[in-house]
């Protein structure tokens, strides 16, 4: 089946009591973001390090963050090439994942609930294989 | 004549889950048991007795492959639909992962709004047949 077109939110146009589920959700899931980027980049090995951008791939586009959820994909898919192919693509996905917090964090300025976890650091020199 | 009412989810990531729980309870009205590996699938199918199981790929415990066989094994769980959900697309995987006696595939990501409907037509004609 196709997937999601980019970064849109599923249920617009769905009840308000589905849509504000959904927003709860989906705002878990980026609160979840910056651990789910150390688990990459701290990542033991080369098959956990696969693990992790394969499950974000999968859930990302889930909660409509599409781009995010590409960028995912094409660093799993990266993982196998070159260094210089791979970092390339790791620094898309982290440019990508601060874009998402970083429009969560706007939306979330405009009520009183707290601030979200802090962007994801540089990569490591030691994500780079 | 019987309906499509449970349906079981197997998937390790929990966030993966939560939109499952949510798109198909949630959204599709299906009562929904969502477990985190294939060992706890295992352990929850008799007794949840699903209509139709999503069964993802790539899980640390056991692997769908692993986790289907295991299934067909359970007489409970004869003739009913598994479907794998995967993000791997290249045409000769996703005809592998059929191979392991699937009854289809739905590609990771999965839109939430229409899973509820995109899963029916598995379990129309997925429902008694034998595992491949």
């Amino acid at each position: 089946m196709a997937g999601l077109p980019p970064d849109v939110d599923p249920y617009a146009g769905q009840p308000l009591a589905v849509q504000a589920a959904f927003l709860k959700l989906r705002s878990g899931f980026l609160a979840g973001l910056p651990q789910r980027w150390v688990e990459i980049e701290a990542a033991p090995s080369d098959a956990a390090r696969q693990q992790a951008l394969h499950r974000l791939a999968g859930a990302a586009g889930s909660y409509g963050c599409t781009a995010l959820g590409e960028a995912a994909r094409a660093a799993e898919q990266a993982l196998g090439q070159d260094s210089a192919v791979f970092v390339a693509a790791l620094l898309h996905l982290q440019r990508q994942l601060q874009s998402q917090l970083q429009s969560q964090s706007q939306s979330q300025s405009q009520s009183p609930s707290p601030s979200p976890s802090p962007s994801p650091s540089q990569p490591h020199s030691d994500t780079v294989r | 004549m019987s309906d499509l009412r449970r349906v079981m989810c197997v998937e390790d990531d929990a966030d993966i889950r939560m939109i499952l729980e949510f798109s198909l309870g949630t959204v599709g009205g299906y009562e929904v048991r969502c477990c985190a590996g294939g060992r706890s699938a295992l352990q929850q199918a008799p007794e949840f007795r699903p209509d139709l199981v999503l069964l993802d790929v790539m899980m640390p415990d056991l692997s769908g492959p692993e986790t289907l066989a295991a299934l067909r094994e359970l007489p409970v769980m004869q003739g009913v639909p598994v479907v794998f959900m995967t993000a791997k697309a290249m045409p000769d995987e996703l005809e592998q992962l059929l191979q392991h006696g699937a009854t289809g595939l739905i590609v990771k990501p999965f839109d939430p709004m229409t899973l509820p409907t995109d899963i029916r037509p598995y379990w129309e004609h997925g429902r008694g047949r034998p595992a491949a």
